[in-house]
């Protein structure tokens, strides 16, 4: 038998696997703090980011309720030109052209007197389209909002506050098919009233103090009634900007001669992007730190190991091991910590950002290039961290090795 | 010089060796010429600090001398890379220390089993070997405690075998009582005489006990790094 082994060399990968998983077997505590060091710089990036694409998400939901996404775009007088402008857009026809558009609402604007049971209020009327309830994020108390099917019919959607003010919709006046409100002598059967809103700085419509009618209807209160402005709502708040132009060159040759103004919110998407740019630097600078030092506590954990293991590997050069065997077992040792620690670091950081956003009351978004980071990086400090002392561990001279103190 | 016939294991001669300690070249061997021949028994004698460490160092292939020829086997140490010493190590030699060097937490078993896997045994062909060895010197029913449960007799008991276990022709044993009461002492010496005695295995020996010394066939004194051969009674019947 060993006659017959004589001519092989050395030990096969497999058993110098087997040996190295052995010795840190045997290791105990000390191969649970190494790999505790690297499964904690795991978890930590892997939760940090997602923790963080969390916030970011929740920042921008934030963001958009405040109306990001909208672009207004409105027709100022000009002397020079005295062509009316029409009474409504086909709006159908401009999401057509401008697929960036997620909503379009054309407006038309009328201020006058509404009277219902005997009292008189004061309100603004707008006509537009059913578009309208999206891009305002428009949410109906009771009934529906007007569609785009009703065309001249004399349907009218109140605000909150108005509807307050004529006793519509209130506790022991609900609304009931048939309410009819009466504005310069024609009558509006009420369909539904809108949940109050808080007014929005960027959209020059105040919800809860107008009513809404079908677009066409605009004729019976006015004889010529011309477009006041466009609101429109982007699928992509990033590319606001781009948006907006084609919306207005759109406008200007629909609208021809008519000077069209484009209104971004661009202070909003200017700290929008200051803010998700901040957390992007903080994270990195957070997953970096805690890599490094999970790093540093690999390195010293596996620089003790070749210390203290000095005489072992001395012993085992004495029986015939050569420089590349022992580089090899400490080598493999190491990557059986990095491999164990960065997949338990990885389900730990992603267990621990998934509870943290759960109580935060936050919706979770995995930040699916958070797995390969953290376990990549992680993976290669403890290989780098490891190769040093393995290294050193197979430079060192057998006599040296061996001798005592 | 050219390698003696097959029966000699050693031939070394006009070897030298120093180290340098605080910018002083320190002459440890001085123009040591030694041969050894197969299955001889060898007492290494000499005071701490007179280059027997060194010597023995040299002689296991763990060191390599600063000048002179050296053949082991009938092979030329003086070129032999790190890894074909390695090799040599692993094929021709079996170790025995004063303070025993067995792994801490590795079993008896494993313990002797170790030279065979940088041979590229499998495990449990390497484990069938160390059984028969450590049976062999008289541990098989303590295959599988590891050292620090072993007395020093036991613990130097597994250090034989593991030396024995990959049929090495020389075996390189420094101070190998050193550590051991009187009588254990005795059982190893008789152990090792007799492994001698039944395989023709190579014994080289280390001691500082002159009584030791003489149980073997030849005995070397080594002084400030000058080796000199003291005829013993056993080489002078076998002359």
């Amino acid at each position: 038998m060993l006659e017959g082994s004589l001519h092989r060399q050395g030990p096969g990968l497999l058993q110098t696997l087997i040996e190295s998983l052995d010795s840190l077997r045997l290791l105990g505590r000390r191969s649970w703090l190494a790999m505790l060091g690297i499964a904690v710089g795991c978890a930590a990036i892997v939760a940090l980011l997602n923790i963080g694409q969390s916030a970011v998400n929740e920042a921008m939901t934030a963001f958009k309720g405040m109306g990001a996404e909208s672009i207004v775009a409105s027709f100022p007088f000009s002397p020079l030109n005295s062509r009316a402008l029409p009474p409504t857009l086909d709006t159908r026809l401009l999401l057509k052209k401008l697929p960036a558009i997620a909503q379009v609402a054309p407006t038309t604007f009328h201020s006058g007197q509404v009277r219902y049971a005997g009292r008189t209020v004061d309100a603004v009327v707008l006509g537009t389209t059913g578009g309208l309830a999206g891009t305002l994020d428009l949410k109906l108390a009771q009934g529906r909002f007007i569609s785009d099917f009703d065309q001249q019919a004399t349907y009218i959607v109140a605000g909150a506050k108005v509807a307050h003010e004529l006793g519509i919709g209130v506790p022991g006046r609900p609304l009931i098919a048939g309410m009819q409100l009466q504005i310069e002598g024609y009558l509006f059967e009420v369909i539904g009233i809108a949940r109050p809103q808080a007014p929005n700085p960027l959209i020059p419509i105040q919800v809860d103090e107008a009513l809404f009618i079908p677009i066409e209807s605009m004729r019976r209160l006015q004889p010529s009634p011309q477009l006041s402005s466009v609101i429109a709502k982007v699928r992509d708040g990033a590319v606001i900007a781009e948006s907006a132009q084609d919306l207005r060159t759109y406008l200007e040759e629909v609208l021809k001669g008519h000077d069209v103004e484009v209104l971004v919110p661009q202070q909003l998407i200017d700290s929008l992007t200051h803010q998700s740019n901040t957390f992007s630097y903080l994270l990195a600078g957070l997953g970096g730190i805690s890599l490094l030092v999970g790093g540093a506590g690999v390195m010293n954990v596996m620089l003790m190991n070749v210390s203290e293991r000095r005489r072992e590997i001395g012993v085992r050069m004495a029986l015939g091991a050569r420089a590349r065997d022992i580089r090899m077992l400490f080598l493999l040792e190491a990557a059986c910590l990095s491999v164990t620690g960065s997949l338990v670091g990885a389900a730990v950081g992603l267990l621990s950002a998934f509870l943290f956003v759960w109580f935060s009351g936050w919706r979770f978004t995995l930040a699916i290039e958070s797995l390969p980071l953290g376990v990549g990086s992680s993976l290669f400090i403890g290989l780098f961290f490891g190769l040093y002392p393995a290294v050193t561990a197979s430079r060192l001279q057998p006599v040296q090795a061996l001798r005592d103190d | 010089m050219e390698p003696q016939s097959t029966h000699t294991l050693i031939a070394m001669s006009d070897v030298c060796q120093s180290y340098s300690m605080a910018g002083h070249n320190m002459p440890v061997l001085r123009d040591v010429t030694l041969n050894i021949r197969r299955g001889q028994t060898c007492a290494i004698l000499g005071t701490s600090g007179s280059g027997k460490s060194t010597l023995l160092n040299i002689l296991g292939l763990l060191d390599r001398p600063a000048s002179g020829q050296f053949w082991f086997a009938g092979r030329n140490m003086i070129d032999a890379t790190a890894d074909e010493r390695a090799q040599l190590r692993n094929r021709e030699i079996g170790f025995v220390f004063q303070s025993f060097n067995l792994l801490p937490r590795l079993t008896a078993l494993d313990n002797v089993a170790l030279p065979l896997f940088y041979r590229g045994f499998t495990r449990s062909e390497a484990r069938d070997c160390a059984r028969v060895q450590i049976a062999r010197v008289g541990l098989g029913d303590r295959a599988h405690h590891r050292p620090a449960d072993l007395s020093g007799g036991q613990r130097q008991r597994v250090a034989i075998a593991r030396a024995l276990v990959g049929s090495p022709s020389l075996i390189l044993a420094d101070e190998p009582t050193g550590n051991l009461d009187r009588s254990t002492a005795h059982d190893v010496i008789n152990l090792l005489l007799g492994l001698n005695d039944e395989k023709a295995v190579t014994l080289v020996m280390v001691t500082h006990d002159a009584q030791l010394a003489e149980r073997l066939e030849r005995c070397l004194q080594v002084q400030d790094g000058i080796l000199k051969e003291t005829a013993n009674r056993r080489a002078m019947t076998d002359a």
